[in-house]
């Protein structure tokens, strides 16, 4: 199989290259070849390190750190309660509580965790993958802008946002079903579109589609799709594709397969913009770039060898940066054990300017268009996903085919047919089915604040003996009713918790009022 | 070689089997290949998805349960995998206990000591956790 791939790699004789490869120029539609005619020449990629851990004191720490060491962009990451938007004195909670993550439970804890960080000069993505928790941190976080005197207008950065991750990605228990997830989706990008002019309101997230077992043609398909949902819908809440579409972000997954990665960002490029062009009908070319993060693939990570996984990164970030992304996370070697010790995330912090300052990548733009290997994987993964997207639309739009299950099946049919080509060995991992010999090497784990949950627990119960109960009654009512009516959640959210309102009852209202959904996962 | 083909019995044929993951963790991704592998190996398996020590305990109890696989990849396995040993053992539980995640050596041996009989982690192969598992089930039967 490997050998028939390097084949199809050679140039046969003789055979010409598409008309497409002659034409494409970078900044130019379709983009194929970059959103910016010199790409990286006039503007650096932003080095945007994920972190979060421990209480929001603990994570200010880690993303001063980073920042003073060389990062440009705040990637910070939630807890799963906080994700979830249940609170860190659930019971079901307990364990998951500020690993992985921060654990976030009222505004004070997001005033701690920019505190001293100036949010109107740092573009912050708020890694709020799921809806029901992305409406409530950007309602927190636009309330401690708001306490500091920083106009709305002056915070840049993204909320993840993306209904797919809280009904197939990243499953947890009381998911909200799709249509009601992707509303509150929707429901954010609208506001944010009407208010925020400098953020992006929905990062489409690929990465985790692809971690979870997509290959990258499927990958790349449900973020179109996903794309073409939100246009759909916004659309029939008679916005203009003008509006929304420059806000639009995708977040991509840099896997192994180096110029087949290359060849799938180039391809994400020409079919957006041909999508917004030809079917939307619009010729803004704000609207037609196809704009994204990149992360290297955690699920390559080998445990047994961590300090291979500093190699297969540095691989994987290169294709990022020659596949034009605009924004990278490197990860950290120990990431398959643990999140990374301080050591990891500085090493993956230094390996994004090895590429930027030492590999000279940035002095061309594209440079391997026009290549036929290139071209034709692209024109390949291009044909790929047009079919799937014909088979989405079939099944109704993205929307209907998560409620059906066949995005469940169909990433899960790749998760495990990825198992056993490692099985077979087919597909060769390093440490994993060869080149096994030798010891493993120790690392150190993270070792997350062992009192977190404590400490949470104790900062909830203050501020509800704090809050103005009675305000916060009718802010809860108000946001039940508007939550029930279809109107927008977003402004009775940011009442809500400016009185006081903690992200599990938030969460626990939407839960209520929209009811809970069992994902088709098995 | 002859050509007698010798059909292999799969290796845990009438093994009841449950998947189940604990807390809050998101990764579903292991549980569900681990889930199909079990299946393919003979198993019988029940995926219950997100679950507490309680709801696993009540799941698992008058169901004839002989495996329970627990999958933590978010770091919440020295909370919530002692919890849930500790809930299956006060109500007889009386089958194997294993746990796949990401999970550093120094744990792992930890939970083994406490009453998990194996620990796979991240990497390991169908082919090893199911003839590992077929292993546990012949010593115990000799054991018996």
């Amino acid at each position: 199989m490997l050998n028939e791939r390097a084949v199809a790699r050679n140039r046969p004789g003789g055979e010409k290259m598409s008309e497409s490869t002659e034409t494409e120029q970078p900044g130019v539609f379709p983009f194929t070849r970059g959103i910016h005619p010199a790409m990286y020449q006039s503007r650096p990629w932003t080095i945007r390190q994920l972190a979060g851990f421990g209480t929001g004191t603990d994570t200010n720490e880690r993303y001063r750190t980073l920042l003073a060491n060389g990062a440009t962009g705040i990637n910070g990451v939630f807890d799963y309660p906080s994700l979830r938007a249940f609170g860190s004195d659930d019971e079901r909670a307990i364990g998951d509580v500020g690993r992985g993550g921060v654990a976030v439970d009222v505004v004070e804890d997001f005033d701690d965790l920019f505190a001293a960080i100036p949010i109107d000069e740092v573009s912050v993505s708020l890694v709020s993958s799921q809806p029901i928790g992305a409406v409530p941190h950007l309602a927190m976080y636009l309330t401690v802008a708001e306490r500091r005197g920083i106009p709305w207008t002056a915070l840049a950065g993204t909320s993840q946002n993306d209904f797919l991750m809280e009904t197939a990605i990243t499953i947890a228990p009381e998911v909200l079903a799709p249509v009601c997830s992707f509303r509150l989706e929707c429901d954010l990008i609208q506001f944010a579109t009407e208010h925020l002019p400098k953020w992006n309101p929905v990062s489409i997230t690929g990465y985790n589609y692809r971690e979870a077992g997509a290959d990258a043609a499927l990958e790349l398909a449900l973020c179109l799709a996903h794309g073409r949902a939100i246009a759909d819908e916004l659309m029939r809440r008679g916005m203009s594709p003008e509006s929304f579409l420059p806000r639009v972000s995708f977040f991509l997954c840099a896997h192994n397969d180096f110029l087949a990665e290359i060849a799938k960002f180039r391809a994400a490029r020409r079919m957006w913009a041909t999508y917004v062009r030809d079917e939307l009908g619009v010729t803004d070319e704000r609207c037609q770039k196809f704009r994204f993060h990149t992360q290297t693939s955690g699920a390559t990570n080998v445990a047994r060898f961590p300090h291979v996984n500093i190699a297969r990164s540095a691989l994987q970030g290169m294709a990022a940066v020659l596949g034009g992304t605009q924004s990278l996370h490197i990860n950290g070697y120990d990431e398959a054990l643990s999140i990374p010790t301080e050591h990891a995330a500085l090493t993956a912090l230094r390996t994004q300017y090895v590429l930027l300052d030492e590999s000279g990548v940035t002095n061309s733009v594209d440079p391997f268009g026009g290549s036929w290997v290139m071209e034709r994987l692209t024109d390949e993964v291009e044909a790929t996903v047009a079919g799937l997207l014909t088979d989405i639309t079939e099944k109704g739009g993205l929307v209907a085919a998560t409620e059906t299950g066949w995005v469940h099946s169909a990433i899960s049919a790749h998760a495990f047919q990825y198992q056993h080509e490692i099985e077979n060995g087919t597909r060769l991992v390093v440490g994993l089915n060869t080149h096994m010999e030798g010891e493993d090497s120790p690392t150190e784990s993270f070792e997350t604040p062992a009192d977190t949950a404590t400490r949470q627990a104790a900062r909830i119960v203050e501020v509800r003996e704090r809050r103005d109960a009675a305000a916060l009654a009718v802010a809860m009512k108000e946001l039940e009713s508007v939550c029930r009516d279809g109107r927008n959640v977003m402004p009775a959210t940011l009442e809500a918790v400016r009185h006081g309102a903690t992200l599990g009852e938030v969460g626990g209202l939407f839960r209520e009022v929209m009811g809970t959904w069992v994902p088709p996962l098995w | 070689m002859g050509s007698t083909a010798v059909v292999a019995t799969p290796p845990l044929i009438g093994k009841r089997a449950v998947v189940a993951k604990l807390g809050m963790d998101a990764h579903w991704r292991g549980a569900i290949v681990v889930a199909r592998g079990l299946r393919d190996a003979g198993a019988e398996v029940i995926y219950l998805g997100h679950t507490t020590a309680a709801q696993l305990t009540a799941a698992v109890t008058d169901e004839d349960v002989d495996l329970i696989g627990l999958s933590c990849l978010s770091g919440n396995h020295m909370t919530a995998v002692p919890e849930c040993v500790a809930a299956l053992n006060a109500a007889g539980y009386e089958g194997l206990i294993v746990v796949g995640g990401a999970i550093p050596p120094q744990d792992g041996a930890a939970l083994e000591r406490s009453g998990v009989s194996a620990v796979f982690p991240t990497g390991s192969s169908l082919s090893t956790i199911v003839a590992h598992l077929a292993h546990l089930f012949a010593r115990d039967t000799a054991g018996a």
